[in-house]
């Protein structure tokens, strides 16, 4: 199996404190979308606990995990495989791992979306992506872009020019205070 | 081929319909379903009401399903009433239906392995059953459905429904994949008792049909 990274070097992480793992079938939510805003709303509360302000921990989690779910769902090439979702709470930090099966041109949005994270100057890149109405990649660009998440897809090329991907965001845990 | 058409009628069979539109609409079109929620250009769109089941056996082969109000020619095709009673007296048939009582036919889908028997044509047809649209009470509800031209022509014309067109069917995200500028998408009325053959309307459920029949009468 050929895997690779897209996005900066893995960081090394801190040893996980908590940590949840969820498997649920996409097609579950493409017959109810709502479940997709279930299953954030189930891992921020999980993982707000530990948290001085859970409340707005929770929201900030929420909005991250569902924007990861979403796109894993829409993107699926199979939706009867489940989807993965894995949260991690390290202290200094909250990794989110989500996992699903790709096709191809999902993998070519990856790679353009990560190049221009590359790029760096992040409110540039979005509006040059709004006003180009580039279709996907948004959600991503603002969790980099309003919530100092670090991005990286680990892409693993199965049968059939499929690809299982799993987006990685890690969320410093400062972020997920009340300023 | 021998089946049984009814309706959808315990939470079992409510969900294998729900599964077999959303796979296929999902597949195909890139839409997602809520009961609470739409957004037609977040391709999320809103679940029927009813269903209705063509088997194979136990297999389920095709669904359909039926919004029983808030129609979605109503919500985003921008039919109002007054477009209703305009076809209605065009028809000669003005006071003889509310013209807000609708129910609308949808979410046509025939499962893959028996798509090219021509069951669409049979479920479509089926699904014109008063007992399915007015859901065994006595009121007449008017039928409106929205599709593309070629959808019209080769399901319902075929199966010997005659649809009169409202009006174009605004664009949406939504049906980006669905639709093309050679196959526009319109707003369509059902008035039964003129444009639903009696074998359609007056077919009891549940009942078993042949998709050989529908050859056999030209439909």
């Amino acid at each position: 199996m050929t895997t690779r990274r897209l996005g900066p070097p893995p960081l090394p992480l801190p040893t996980a404190l908590t940590s949840l793992v969820l498997e649920v079938p996409a097609l579950d939510m493409v017959v109810q979308w709502r479940r997709c805003g279930v299953v954030a709303d189930y891992v921020a509360e999980y993982l707000a606990l530990s948290f001085e302000q859970p409340s707005y921990a929770q929201s900030v989690l929420s909005t991250v995990t569902n924007e990861l779910v979403e796109n894993a769902v829409r993107f699926s090439a199979d939706k009867a495989r489940p989807i993965r979702v894995e949260a991690l709470h390290r202290g200094e930090v909250v990794e989110l791992l989500v996992s699903n099966l790709a096709a191809e041109s999902h993998i070519l949005g990856l790679e353009a979306l990560f190049a221009d994270l590359a790029r760096g100057d992040l409110t540039s890149v979005f509006r040059e992506r709004v006003e180009a109405r580039t279709r996907g990649g948004l959600g991503l660009l603002i969790l980099a872009k309003d919530y100092g998440a670090v991005l990286g897809a680990m892409l693993a090329l199965e049968q059939e020019a499929r690809t299982q991907v799993t987006m990685q965001v890690v969320l410093p845990t400062k972020e997920l205070s009340n300023p | 081929m021998k089946l049984r058409v009814q309706v959808a009628s315990t939470p079992a069979e409510v969900l294998r319909c729900q599964y077999l539109i959303a796979e296929v609409y999902n597949k195909e079109y890139e839409v997602v379903f809520s009961t609470d929620r739409y957004d037609l250009e977040a391709k999320i769109e809103p679940w029927p009401h009813r269903y209705f089941m063509v088997l194979d056996g136990a297999e389920l082969a095709a669904t359909l399903g039926l919004y029983q109000r808030q129609t979605y020619v109503e919500r985003f095709g921008g039919v109002a009433r007054e477009d209703i009673e305009r076809e209605l007296e065009a028809a000669g048939v003005k006071g003889g239906y509310d013209s807000s009582n609708l129910r609308e036919v949808t979410k046509i889908v025939v499962s893959p392995a028996y798509r090219g028997r021509g069951l669409a044509r049979l479920m479509v047809g089926c699904a014109h059953s008063r007992s399915f649209l007015s859901d065994g009470g006595d009121e007449q509800p008017l039928v409106v459905f929205c599709a593309k031209r070629s959808i019209a022509e080769k399901v319902h014309q075929a199966a010997g429904l005659r649809p009169r067109r409202v009006k174009p069917f605004p664009y949406y995200k939504v049906h980006e994949l669905y639709r093309s500028a050679d196959d526009p998408m319109d707003s369509y009325l059902i008035i039964p008792h003129l444009d639903v053959p009696a074998r359609w309307y007056d077919l009891a459920l549940p009942s078993d049909c042949d998709t050989n029949l529908m050859r056999e009468e030209g439909a």
